[in-house]
Order: structure tokens, then C-alpha cells, then sequence
């Protein structure tokens, strides 16, 4: 535990270490501040697009078609979906949460709405006979769409939480800032703090690390675990003063707000607050085991260019696989990069986050097992003696 | 507690650097190792400790083979420590921050590092970074690290590096304050006459091997030792049998070699009026071992040949009984040493 500390200074000692915790703790703490969606997707303008769909559909069908028996029923659908949709962005208008208070007889409920469109897109999208059938699932949400939809609206309703009218909520703002620590962000940071932690004992302080009665095994996994303490404590400290600095000036939005997870295909939502936890955890496990190679790497190569290098080399593994066959789902190199695994980019029903977990657990046990013969082949800096300096 | 190595051979590649050492040391005792640069005093370091490999033999401490496997190692690092090189302390770190690391890492249960601080005469400057330090400052601190960490065994590799006479003095009698310990200690240095000061035994290496070895207590045969040039050497003859004339002009007269005080105060004269340099009595030291081992002898046939330097001697066997197999250039040189161990009597 002592010699804990002594590696702790070290570490802490080191500029390079103090500038990046700092421009870390700057980036997460101000990314609320700052940060501006250039793909601003708002429930309203969501709400207006499907609307005009519906005149599309309308505007293009022959009317004799429309007249047909099948024709009216789909013509009272869509008539109905229009009313509602027309319904839902007065209730957004106003801001004021599913429904207008005072109101609410009047205007109805945003989920319950929600829920009767998508069963009447369903419902469309079942009316085959209808004669400009191809026209109208042309203007129509997929299915796929209006069953994430109802699923969306479902866990709204089960939950009772409303509808965000705001993109830029603390709580999607968090959803935004996560997502970027996932990304290739973490490799790396975790790259450039573990890029020089032996090399540098190599270069400079050799005579006073090599001797001492901890095996070089053991100091690999200490200075990794510190780095990795280092980071996630700047980067909890970073993303919780940008949510609460989000909340002092955007009062909508909970943590409860569903998002997504996997895809369109398969689609699951959970919570804010849980996919944060969850993407949380598994980039702290991910991150671990990045800055257990940066490390590691830093033992076998004295330019710390290299290493960076090679470890951010290692994020973009996963798109071979775009190429190559993938395998299925306990390729453990699929999960090199966690956010294509959440948004379902590979298949959900082979690539999801119980496999995840194992396959972390085998990328762990191979860096190990790697790191065990390097420490053991390569017992001094540069293989044989060198003369002292002073 | 004893250290023994036995049958160690070291090799870069196919360059052979120590081949078959053999030598036990004893609890107490402090080894000078003496070597010029390159014949592997560090390497011989670095084997015992284990930071490189070893090709053929055994490191065995009280009985124990310590061998290359990581379980060994850290129990060999648990009782061995090897003198930091000073130019690779923590900028960024105080002296006392060093002493506490190496206490904390060797020497946990010992809570006061001010002892060691005031045993040093540190305390002036030990709270300040360590890039404010001159290298006298540095490789004291060094010395202090190692006291701190208190290891049985402890490599001292050119540990007077950069200091000052006054230092040498406080490291050599702090060196055999701890002796007494029970440790362990080596020391290489370039220091010659100050080894004597301290080590109870001297290591010379060479031709890749402890070549010739001896104990300061056992070595009690004394010599007038002085300085005659090649061409005046004739006024000393008859020379009796094991006079040692080295490379420098050194010369050393057993003092058994003499029936009678008259002779010897009347060589001891004689070497006094041919030289200005100074005349003493004593054993012989590291220093005379070291022109012996070497450089070599010079003959004891006087010059014939004016102003072309002393005729060396060519056979392997001298007249002192020393193994001299060694091959040193043998060419007259400066006088490089002039420092003579402290127990010899001067005139």
C-alpha cells in the first residue's frame, strides 16, 4: 500500500499527467456549456413532418381510390391520425408536459395519442388491398419505426414521464456527453496517460525502479489501476458538474427520459439514468483494460508516439469486421468499441452487452497472458547493461 | 547470513564478460571490488542482483539458490539493494521524499528518517526538490536512500561520484558503522587509498574472473614504499627478494627483507634523497595491488639504455610470488595515484 502512494506522486507529479486531467476535467465539465446539436431533432418538427406525410398521402391518391370501401377505412385512419397529430403539436406548443393543464379534456394525452397513430400506422401498413397501397407505406413511418415508437411510448406511459419537447434537456445533453466518452474520445486519453509510465522510468529513473522486491507484473498493474483511478475521477467529477450545470439553465427533462438501446430491430429502452450507469461501467471496464495495454505497451517501446499510436490503432479494430466476416457475437474484438454495439450496428440478437461482459473478460485474460511473456523476455531497458551515467 | 556466488559466467552475445567467479562473503564484512572501467564490476553487480541474465552458476544467500524466477527475484530484491544512480532521482521529488520511498519499500517498520538525515548532514537542503542539487548533494542522498532501505546486502556501485573530500570521509565511516549491522556491503570505487580506509577485503576483477583477492587483516607484511626512477635504481642494489618496482615508479622494499633498523633507515634515506616524493612504511595497499595487477612490474635491472624508460618485466611469475597473468600495457606512465592507505608511516 505504501509503495501505492509513492507511484500515486509519481504519477501526479507529472506535468504531462496534470495538463491532460486538467483539459480532461474542462472538456466534461464544460461540454453542457457548449455543446450544440447540429442535428437538432425536435419532437414538434417530428410531429409537423408526419403531418405533412399525411397531406402527401393525401394530395397524391386518385379520390376514386379513396372511395373504395378499403379506401374510406384508410381514409378515416389517416383522417384520424391527422387529428391527432394535429393534437400532439398544440400539446407541444404549450410546453406544458403530455397534456395542458386545465385543458386535458379538451386536448387529450401526448402518449395515449402517440400510441392510437402508431396503431393506426400498423394498421395502414397491414391494408394491402388498398389500391395506392405503395404510395402510402411511402409516406408512412416504417413499421419497424411505429413499433419503436409505441415502444418509446409504452415505457413513457408505464413510467409516467413526459414528453421532452427539448432536445437540449440536461438529461439528453448527459445522454450526448456519455455516448462521447464512449467513443474513441476515451482511447485516447487512455492512451496518452498510460503512454509513458515505463518508458519513462527507462529514460530517466531506471537505477531507483529496477530492484525493487515487486515483480514488474505486479508495478504494471498498479500504475494501471491508478491511471485508471485518475481518469474516472476527473471524468465522474466532469460529467456530473456538466449535468448540473445544464439543470441552472434548462429546468425540463428527467433522468427517467427513455432512450434507446440497440436498434431499430431490436429495440429495448431503458432510462437515461441506466444507460448512463450501464455505458458508464462498461467504458470503465473497457477503459481499464485500454490503459492496461497503453501501459503495457509503454514497457516495450520507449516512443510514447508508438504506443499512442497503436492504442488508438485499437479502436478502429471493430471495422474490419465490416469487411471481414464478423463471427458471431463472441468475436471479442466486435466489442472494441462499445457505441456501435448499443445503436445495434451489429446484430443485437448475437452482439449485445451480456456478451460484452465476457468478451472484456477475455480481452483481459489475453493482455495478461501477452504481458506475462513481455515482462518476462524483456528484463531490462534495453536487453543488456548499460553504463552509469554519473 | 552469507552471500555466495558460484561458477557465475556472464556473456553479451558471444563476448564472454565473466566466466566462472567463484566467492563466499561473510556477514560484516565490507568487499572493495576494484576494476578498471569495463571489466565488468557493474555487470558482476547486475548478476548477483539479478538484473540480467546469467548464463551458468548460482547466487546463494544463507544457503538459498536464488534463481530467475520471479518468486526468487523479489525475495532477492528483499535483501539486496543496489546504489541508485544519482542522475536518475525524481526531479520533482524532495531528498526526503526518496529516503521515504526507500523506507516505505524495504524498511516499513522504521518510522524516523531524521535519523539518517542528521547522520548525513542532509538537513540543510533534504526538503528541497531535487533538481535544485549539486551531484555531491545528489549521490549523498543516494547513500542515504540505501541506509534507509537497510537491506542485508547492499551494492555500492562508484558511490564517492562527485564528493568532496569531507564526505568521503563521513560515507566511508558511516559505511563501517552499518558493517556492523551484520550486512554485507560491495563497493566499487576508483578511490584506491580510500578503500583501504574501510574494506576488509579487496576483489580485484580481471581476465573475467576474481583474479586476485585480499584480506586487510591477514595482510600485515610490511614495505617501504617510495618512488625511483628506472635510471637511479642502481643506488637501491642489492633489492631483496619480492621488491615490487611498478608502472609510475613505484617501489615497494619488504621490510623482512632487511637484517638489521640500520638497513632500513638507510634505504628508506637513499629513497629519499633519489626522489621528492614521499617515503613510507606500511603494507601493501590497494593502490600498489591495483599498478601490480594492472599495469604490471617494471624489472629490477637497472637502466642501461639512457632516457629510454624502464625495461619491464616480461615473466609471468614475479619475484613477489603474485600471479601477474594479466596483459596491461606496459609502457612508463604519469604517476596517476599518489594517495598511500593511512596506516603507513610516512617520512
Amino acid at each position: 500500500m505504501r509503495i501505492f502512494k509513492w507511484e500515486m506522486l509519481k504519477i501526479l507529479r507529472d506535468w504531462k499527467v496534470r495538463i491532460l486531467l486538467l483539459a480532461l476535467l474542462i472538456f466534461l465539465a464544460t461540454f453542457s456549456s457548449f455543446y450544440q446539436n447540429q442535428n437538432v431533432s425536435l419532437p414538434l418538427e417530428n410531429i409537423r413532418e408526419q403531418y405533412s406525410q399525411v397531406e402527401n398521402v393525401y394530395y397524391a391518391t386518385p379520390e376514386a381510390h379513396l372511395e373504395t370501401e378499403v379506401g374510406q377505412y384508410v381514409d378515416e385512419l389517416l383522417a384520424e391520425n391527422q387529428w391527432l397529430l394535429g393534437m400532439q403539436r398544440y400539446i407541444l406548443n404549450q410546453r406544458d408536459g403530455n397534456t395542458v393543464e386545465g385543458m386535458e379534456e379538451l386536448v387529450g394525452n401526448y402518449v395515449e395519442q402517440g400510441m392510437q397513430i402508431n396503431e393506426n400506422i400498423l394498421t395502414l401498413h397491414a391494408v394491402t388491398d388498398f389500391e395506392s397501397y405503395d404510395l402510402l407505406v411511402q409516406n408512412l413511418p416504417s413499421v419497424e419505426e411505429a413499433e419503436a415508437e409505441m415502444q418509446f411510448l409504452t415505457y413513457l406511459s408505464e413510467n409516467d414521464v413526459d414528453i421532452d419537447w427539448n432536445p437540449m434537456s440536461p438529461s439528453l445533453v448527459l445522454f450526448e456527453l456519455i455516448n462521447t466518452v464512449a467513443g474513441i474520445f476515451l482511447f485516447i486519453v487512455a492512451a496518452v496517460m498510460g503512454a509513458d509510465r515505463f518508458s519513462l522510468d527507462q529514460e530517466r529513473n531506471w537505477s531507483i525502479t529496477q530492484g525493487i522486491p515487486l515483480s514488474w507484473h505486479f508495478q504494471w498493474r498498479m500504475r494501471t489501476f491508478i491511471n485508471w483511478m485518475l481518469i474516472w475521477i476527473v471524468s465522474i467529477l466532469g460529467i456530473l458538474i456538466s449535468y448540473f450545470v445544464s439543470t441552472t439553465y434548462a429546468d425540463t427533462g428527467t433522468l427517467l427520459y427513455p432512450v434507446q438501446l440497440y436498434g431499430p430491430t431490436y429495440v429495448e429502452h431503458i432510462s437515461v439514468l441506466s444507460y448512463a450507469i450501464v455505458v458508464t461501467l462498461l467504458v470503465m471496464v473497457l477503459s481499464y483494460l485500454i490503459i492496461k495495454l497503453s501501459v503495457g505497451l509503454s514497457w516495450v517501446f520507449r516512443n510514447i508516439y508508438l504506443t499512442i499510436a497503436i492504442v488508438v490503432g485499437v479502436f478502429f479494430i471493430p471495422y474490419i469486421f465490416t469487411v471481414l466476416p464478423a463471427g458471431n457475437g463472441m468475436n471479442p474484438l466486435l466489442y472494441l468499441q462499445i457505441e456501435p454495439v448499443l445503436n445495434g450496428f451489429w446484430d443485437p440478437m448475437f452482439v449485445n452487452i451480456p456478451r460484452m461482459i465476457v468478451a472484456f473478460l477475455l480481452i483481459f485474460i489475453i493482455i495478461e497472458v501477452l504481458f506475462f511473456f513481455i515482462f518476462k523476455l524483456i528484463p531490462t531497458r534495453t536487453g543488456k547493461l548499460e553504463r552509469r551515467k554519473n | 547470513m552469507s552471500l555466495q556466488v558460484k561458477d557465475l559466467t556472464i556473456s553479451y552475445g558471444s563476448n564472454v564478460v565473466l566466466k566462472d567467479i567463484n566467492f563466499t562473503i561473510q556477514d560484516n564484512t565490507i568487499i572493495g571490488l576494484v576494476a578498471p572501467n569495463g571489466t565488468g564490476k557493474t555487470t558482476l553487480f547486475n548478476a548477483i542482483i539479478r538484473f540480467i541474465p546469467i548464463n551458468k552458476g548460482q547466487i546463494i544467500v544463507d544457503g538459498k539458490v536464488y534463481k530467475n524466477t520471479t518468486r526468487d527475484v523479489r525475495a532477492l530484491h528483499k535483501l539486496v539493494t543496489f546504489f541508485p544512480d544519482q542522475a536518475e532521482l525524481y526531479e520533482d521529488f524532495t531528498g526526503v521524499e526518496h529516503i521515504q520511498m526507500y523506507r516505505d519499500i524495504w524498511n516499513p517498520e522504521e518510522k524516523d528518517v531524521q535519523k539518517i538525515i542528521d547522520r548525513l548532514n542532509m538537513d540543510g537542503y533534504v526538503r528541497d526538490k531535487v533538481k535544485t542539487y549539486s551531484l555531491g548533494m545528489r549521490q549523498r542522498l543516494c547513500f542515504a536512500m540505501m541506509i534507509a532501505a537497510n537491506t542485508k546486502i547492499m551494492f555500492m556501485d562508484e558511490i564517492m561520484n562527485g564528493l568532496d573530500p569531507v564526505n568521503v570521509e563521513l560515507v566511508s565511516r558511516v559505511l563501517q558503522e552499518i558493517k556492523e549491522e551484520g550486512k554485507i556491503i560491495i563497493v566499487a570505487s576508483h578511490l584506491l587509498g580510500n578503500l583501504d580506509d574501510y574494506s576488509d577485503e579487496i576483489y580485484f576483477l580481471n581476465n573475467k574472473d576474481v583474479y586476485f583477492s585480499y584480506d586487510r587483516k591477514t595482510n600485515t607484511r610490511e614495505f617501504i614504499k617510495g618512488y625511483v626512477s628506472k635510471d637511479k635504481l642502481e643506488a637501491l642494489q642489492p633489492l631483496p627478494a619480492d621488491t615490487l618496482y611498478l608502472e609510475t615508479d613505484r617501489i615497494c622494499i619488504p621490510l623482512d627483507g632487511f637484517e638489521h633498523d640500520y638497513d632500513r633507515f638507510e634505504v628508506v634515506e637513499l629513497l629519499r634523497s633519489l626522489s621528492d616524493e614521499e617515503v613510507s612504511i606500511g603494507v601493501l595497499g590497494t593502490q600498489e595491488h591495483y599498478l601490480r595487477i594492472y599495469k604490471g612490474e617494471q624489472s629490477l635491472e637497472p637502466d642501461t639504455s639512457d632516457g629510454e624508460g624502464g625495461q619491464t618485466d616480461e615473466d609471468d611469475e614475479t619475484v613477489t610470488g603474485y600471479t601477474a597473468e594479466e596483459s596491461g600495457t606496459r609502457k612508463s606512465r604519469r604517476r596517476e595515484e599518489t594517495s598511500v592507505a593511512d596506516s603507513d608511516t610516512r617520512f
